[in-house]
């Protein structure tokens, strides 16, 4: 096991030195650059602008500043954002606590609501429940969440005054349990209705074909309850692809978190990065990028582990 | 005896003194907060190196000037006792020589005097090729800089230049302190560095906290040596989505804000507790014509054109009425402003005639066509703003009514700026200039500001060149004189009025709101905004 992980560890330099490249040099594909903003403001002559390139080092060619780039990485320096001087690697760390905090409340309600919503669906097909269930989830996937996101504003902050409309906390308050719950509700629900919809569905069509299987009937034939076939023969199996799913999803939330910090003015690391691509800020960019690929395979190898611990058969070695 | 009685006539003075001045400080008693809702975090607020309008917003409060630009475009001295004129000496006849005398007293924050080095010092790190300035227009017009004495400068220039008051009343003019800058290598005066996350300046706000993309406070500073402040503290929000700072100002989360979208006007506009103005702005959207371009260079053509765009309908329509069909680029609210100049009516028949004139003739797909080739060309802009693609559309549909086949290309905004524009890859470009309070537009319009690849200065990515133009441009930047500048600019309106060299849409209109409750709340169409006298602002 011990070595398992760390053979996929190792796997996974090469991979992320790939995704650098990759990532490096597409983005300098893409024309206009961080220098774009200046060529609009009369006051800013063209002398300005060529000063502030060599000061960036952006006059030199391609390959060299991505091997600058990639060995100050490798010494820890991510480099210093165009935008506000500041080091990329704090400036990050300085985001990532509030995404973090939103991404995991989003993952624990999907997950609190997506799976007894599918078991109970699989398990009660096609009564109300399950049609319900049925309609709620394609609603839930088909709603834009910048809409949603208003809607709920509208409704539970202008109409009825219960919840602060965005933020992370009172301004000039002191940390409060409470407060932080407030300003959480809205966009948890919205990043994580997405999700719950999703998972829902794969939880039920996945129970729907454990219940089906040999194993589960000879569970029944031996007489056991009900819950019992369901929550201890059927489920661990059923939740193996779900697992999957939600190993991928990761990715998908981090995207959905952009969105939804922007709505909600969430100081999170998704608005960093959208904000850094409007503005090419190039070090910002990179240095996003490669944290979100590094969670991203080490997503998927969490999920992978999980295999081994819900399925005895799996075995890593 | 005479002298003992004149000291205690002097002692007793200084007692007066000292004791209104007292009083004065006491009558400082700043009370209440306001929240200032902003679409973007500030990049930092070292004055020197901000160049973004929520910088400004808030360095406004942090730092003074020598003069700032008021609501109505009129110079109003801040750290200088007065404001230079040729009449009070404190401009050469000849205008070169500029002189500023300061107000004694003034501290900055942390209790150190500010002086006439600390001015000389904020100009020599402007022009310090070390230090990430981007723009030093107007500083650089300066040759000589002088320290009279502690509370006098002097600036000699390079040659006349009308403008350069402007240079002082902008967010690069906000004056810093030596003692702390000066202590720092000019490569160590830096966006992210210490003193631009913590600002010392000599503003009615003192810094007090920023928490990164979420809030900058700042407090009321009672040692100011001018008015104010009145309020206890002004919080800047960060609030990205235009929808939601438009909730939160409902919700009251937010109390001012200058970035509410015309089609959110109506949602606000009757509330009971807002005061919501319309105030005019110093922007102008424009459709630029690349004269490199054969079928622009007639003349007849851009006229035409202008006839067949139904400013009024767009104005109406588009931004539900908050816009103003625009005759030229200078704004209206521009002192230099001619009032007797319209904007083109819109006239297909007079555009027709014209494209008749200059030898379009319709073909019998309902294009012109002239030698065989067909008057089509592409139009760009921004795909991100909304607002910009509809005026495309309706453009196309106007113009399809005179035979001109107009043909959509847009891009997002970093890709057009940064290579569309820089590169002149387009037929017509449609984009925003933002204009200051000086009407001065020689970057726009002079030939020497044509940009090449190997040469790359200016703005005239119109390739427009006119030496009639060019004698007046330079003329209004050696004038110092003002009535003969705006007979200057009057001359030069109406030559852009005729020549068309861009297609003037409208000027922008800026919808600002604050709590009805904000006194002295004065916002300036200017790229001063809204807090250029956020001393005064005080709550009822």
């Amino acid at each position: 096991m011990g070595r398992y992980i760390l053979r996929r560890l190792i796997q996974a330099i090469p991979l992320l030195i790939g995704i650098s490249l990759i990532s490096f040099f597409i983005m300098r594909l893409t024309p206009g650059g961080p220098l774009a903003g200046y060529l609009m403001n009369p006051q800013v002559s063209p002398a300005d602008i060529a000063r502030i390139e060599k000061m960036w080092g952006l006059d030199q060619p391609l390959y060299i500043q991505y091997f600058k780039w990639f060995w100050s990485m490798l010494q820890g320096d991510w480099g210093v954002s165009y935008r506000t001087g500041l080091p990329v690697f704090a400036t990050i760390l300085g985001r990532l606590p509030a995404t973090l905090e939103l991404m995991f409340a989003a993952f624990v309600m999907a997950l609190a609501v997506a799976i007894p919503v599918g078991i109970y669906s699989a398990t009660h097909r096609y009564s109300p429940f399950d049609y319900a269930a049925t309609v709620g989830a394609f609603l839930g996937v088909a709603l834009p969440s910048f809409w949603f996101g208003l809607m709920m504003q509208l409704g539970f902050s202008v109409k009825l005054a219960w919840l602060p409309s965005a933020g992370m906390a009172t301004i000039g308050a002191g940390f409060s349990v409470i407060d932080r719950l407030r300003y959480l509700i809205m966009p948890t629900i919205v990043l994580g209705l997405i999700n719950m919809a999703g998972w829902s569905r794969y939880m039920r069509s996945s129970m729907l074909d454990a219940i089906n299987q040999d194993y589960v009937r000879t569970a029944r034939s031996k007489g056991l309850a009900e819950k019992v076939v369901v929550n201890r023969h059927a489920l661990k199996n059923a939740l193996i692809p779900v697992v999957t799913m939600m190993g991928l999803d990761l990715p998908v939330l981090f995207s959905g978190a952009a969105i939804t910090e922007r709505i909600f003015a969430w100081p999170g690391m998704g608005r960093l990065y959208i904000e850094a691509v409007f503005m090419r800020d190039y070090p910002i960019l990179m240095g996003v990028l490669m944290l979100t690929a590094t969670l991203v395979v080490f997503g998927n190898l969490v999920a992978d582990l999980t295999y081994g611990l819900l399925d005895p058969r799996i075995k890593y070695q | 005896m005479k002298r003992a009685l004149s000291l205690t006539v002097v002692l007793a003075l200084v007692l007066v003194l000292a004791v209104s001045g007292l009083a004065l400080a006491a009558n400082k008693s700043p009370k209440g907060q306001i929240t200032v809702g902003q679409l973007g975090d500030v990049e930092t607020l070292n004055p020197l190196l901000s160049e973004e309008n929520a910088g400004t917003m808030i360095l406004n409060g942090l730092f003074s000037q020598l003069i700032r630009v008021d609501e109505k475009g009129n110079f109003v001295p801040d750290l200088a006792t007065q404001v230079p004129t040729v009449q009070n000496g404190g401009i050469s006849k000849d205008g070169l020589v500029y002189t500023f005398h300061l107000r004694k007293g003034v501290k900055f924050h942390d209790g150190q005097p500010l002086t006439a080095e600390d001015v000389k010092f904020t100009w020599e790190t402007l022009m310090n090729d070390k230090v990430q300035v981007v723009s030093r227009d107007g500083f650089d017009k300066i040759k000589k800089f002088e320290v009279v004495n502690p509370y006098t400068v002097r600036m000699t220039l390079d040659q006349p230049y009308a403008p350069f008051l402007v240079t002082w009343a902008q967010t690069a003019g906000d004056i810093v302190p030596k003692h702390i800058l000066g202590k720092l290598k000019p490569e160590e005066i830096t966006k992210g560095g210490d003193f631009s996350r913590h600002p010392i300046g000599s503003g009615p706000f003192k810094f007090k906290e920023w928490k990164e993309a979420t809030y900058i406070i700042i407090e009321a500073n009672k040692n100011y040596f001018g008015k104010g402040p009145y309020l206890e503290k002004v919080i800047f929000k960060v609030v990205p989505d235009t929808n939601t700072l438009l909730t939160q100002v409902k919700t009251g989360e937010v109390d001012v804000v200058n970035n509410i979208q015309p089609k959110q006007y109506v949602q606000i506009k009757d509330d009971p507790r807002l005061n919501v103005q319309l105030n005019p702005a110093s922007i102008y959207l424009h459709i630029t014509f690349n004269l490199k371009n054969p079928i622009f260079q007639d003349k007849r053509v851009r006229q035409a054109l202008s006839y067949a765009l139904p400013r009024d309908l767009i104005v109406k329509s588009i931004l539900n009425g908050i816009g103003q069909p625009a005759a030229g680029s200078t704004s209206p609210v521009l002192w230099a402003y001619d009032k007797s100049i319209k904007p083109y009516p819109y006239d297909l028949k007079k555009a027709n005639e014209l494209l008749d004139e200059a030898g379009w003739e319709m073909g019998s797909d309902g294009i012109r066509v002239k030698d065989g080739k067909p008057l089509s060309f592409e139009i760009s802009t921004n795909s991100e703003n909304q607002t910009r693609l509809q005026i495309e559309q309706v453009a196309q549909q106007e113009w399809k009514k005179i035979g001109v086949d107009l043909k959509i290309k847009n891009y997002e905004a970093t890709t057009l700026f940064g290579d569309v524009l820089e590169q002149m890859k387009f037929d017509t470009i449609m984009f925003a200039w933002v204009t200051g309070s000086d009407p001065d537009e020689f970057t726009l319009y002079h030939s020497s500001q044509i940009p090449t690849p190997d040469h790359q200065v200016g703005q005239n990515y119109i390739n427009y060149k006119n030496p009639e133009m060019d004698k007046l441009l330079e003329e209004g930047q050696k004038t110092t004189d003002i009535k003969k500048r705006k007979e200057i600019y009057s001359k030069i309106q109406k030559i852009y009025a005729e020549d068309q060299p861009m297609l003037y849409v409208y000027y922008y209109v800026n919808i600002d709101v604050a709590p009805k409750a904000l006194e002295n709340w004065r916002p300036a169409p200017f790229t001063n905004t809204m807090t250029w006298n956020i001393n005064e602002w005080k709550l009822k």
